[in-house]
């Protein structure tokens, strides 16, 4: 799904950082050009790190304060997407997603 | 056989008898019992007095009455017993029977039990073997999705790239629309065979100037013969005005040198004629063969012209066509490239498809694993241990194109 997801922005002209876990991507956003990204997607159900945990503690980061994170997930219950909004997500994507609309909603959510 | 008993021995035998028959006819508990009461009554007696023998003897018959009445009541007991005994026959075999159904429950309590063991660890193999399977599945899944992933990422760049090209060549030919390099071709190479034509035409018509030149080279051959004529007779005009000086004397004598003069001129002029003859002869023949040779160059060239105009316009219709061709498959092109990227759009919908597969297969996984670890538990404790792997039950199945699975916070 990362690969795809990568592919698709990629395709779209982005520059990727990846990361297969919570942990590791807050590592990778730490070792980023200026120690911050754009925009980060991220999948909810991770090993060692999930999804709101990331989240939480990408928060936490003065560069990722107001970066849009946007969850990729399967689950679509209001009670998850809650928890995501108060976790600090600014969008709720359920898969399968299509290339075009994901990077539709990228536009929406990027600053412009 | 003889038998002598001393006295009372009799009551004592008669106890002994009753201690063996009582318990005989009594059965082993009351006859027992009786016989005991009986020979401890009988004992004590005997060793009485002989003087009580009387009252004995009375008591004895009372005790025979008294043993009579016994036996009827032995005789009853007995019958009753005899009822009992049926009965518990019928129970005991009634109860033979249930213990030999017992057994067999029992047997096949074992078999099955034994059965159950089995089936259980094969349940434990088989989830093993599943879980393998799974994990397999799961292995071959993430690998056949990296695996296209990686053809598709390959594929989509070289559609890019196509598709850039595609654009790229569209947009040249856009640019140079207005100045048609064909058109442009063709014009150049028609005024190419115009000029041969137009040269051929001028080498004809200097063919035909210098058939003229070699008429008028006909015209100067007679003149010169003309002249040549007229020489001659001039000559012969001096040879008679020779004579007439010679018959006139020294007066002649003038006119005689005159006429010699006049000679010699007219010899001149004889020779210069041929001279002259002689060149416009050469020059003839010269003219002759460039006026046959320019004809030929000019027929030859102006046949070329023709040709190469006949297969330059075919030439130029070709490439025109070849153009429009390639013009047409440029724009198939750029569309296939577009379906290209549509299609890539759609394939990696589908392999979120197959992902999601796999995270299911991740999520039967567990619990696989856990039935083949615990096959050998109770069903309430395997029912607690699968309990701890529960599966997620927020997969999602349903897939709209729309924008119903996005949600902005």
């Amino acid at each position: 799904m990362r690969q795809m997801v990568s592919f698709t922005l990629k395709g779209a002209g982005f520059q990727v950082i990846e990361g297969s876990n919570g942990q590791e991507a807050l590592s990778r956003i730490d070792s980023a050009p200026n120690g911050k990204v754009d925009l980060i997607i991220t999948d909810l159900n991770m090993p060692v790190m999930d999804g709101l945990s990331f989240i939480k503690q990408a928060r936490t980061k003065s560069s990722c304060r107001f970066t849009p994170i946007l969850m990729l997930t399967t689950e679509s219950s209001d009670a998850r997407k809650a928890e995501g909004k108060a976790a600090g997500a600014t969008g709720w994507i359920v898969k399968p997603f299509q290339p075009d609309q994901l990077l539709k909603v990228i536009s929406k959510v990027l600053p412009a | 056989m003889h038998l002598s008993f001393p006295p009372g021995s009799g009551r004592l035998t008669l106890a002994l008898i009753g201690l063996g028959i009582v318990p005989f006819i009594c059965g082993p508990f009351l006859g027992t019992t009786i016989a005991v009461l009986f020979c401890g009554a009988i004992g004590y007696r005997c060793l009485s007095k002989d003087a009580e023998h009387k009252l004995l003897s009375e008591e004895a018959n009372e005790l025979k009455s008294t043993i009579l009445s016994l036996h009827e009541t032995v005789d009853r007991e007995q019958k009753l017993r005899f009822t009992d005994i049926e009965r518990h026959q019928e129970v005991l075999e009634r109860s033979a029977y249930s213990i030999r159904q017992l057994e067999e429950k029992i047997h096949e309590l074992e078999t099955a039990s034994s059965l159950s063991s089995q089936h259980t660890q094969q349940t434990g193999l088989t989830a093993a073997e599943l879980a393998d399977q799974v994990t397999v599945a799961i292995d071959e899944s993430s690998a056949a999705v990296d695996s296209a992933i990686s053809s598709f990422q390959r594929l989509a760049a070289e559609s890019d790239q196509l598709s850039s090209a595609a654009a790229e060549a569209v947009r040249v030919r856009s640019e140079t629309g207005e100045v048609d390099t064909v058109s442009l071709a063709t014009d150049a190479l028609n005024h190419l065979v115009n000029q041969m034509i137009s040269t051929a035409s001028s080498m004809a018509n200097s063919a035909h100037k210098m058939q003229q030149v070699v008429s008028i080279c006909k015209d100067l051959h007679t003149l010169l013969n003309e002249i040549e004529n007229v020489a001659s007779q001039t000559g012969l005009l001096s040879l008679n005005a020779s004579i007439e000086a010679a018959r006139a004397g020294d007066a002649g004598k003038g006119f005689a040198v005159v006429a010699s003069e006049v000679k010699k001129l007219a010899d001149r002029s004889t020779n210069t004629s041929e001279r002259t003859k002689e060149l416009i002869e050469r020059l003839y023949e010269n003219s002759n063969e460039l006026c046959r040779d320019m004809g030929t160059s000019a027929m030859l060239s102006r046949d070329a012209a023709c040709d190469a105009q006949g297969r330059l316009i075919k030439m130029m219709s070709t490439i025109r066509e070849s153009e429009r061709k390639n013009a047409a498959k440029l724009i198939e092109l750029t569309e296939a490239s577009t379906n290209v990227s549509q299609e890539v759009c759609r394939v990696v919908v589908a392999l979120q498809f197959q992902d999601l597969l796999r995270q299911r297969l991740e999520h039967i996984h567990d619990p696989l694993r856990k039935i083949a670890t615990d096959a050998g538990l109770s069903p309430d404790e395997l029912h607690k241990s699968l309990a701890v792997g529960a599966t997620p039950d927020a997969i999602v199945v349903d897939y709209t194109s729309d924008d119903d699975n996005v949600t902005l916070f």
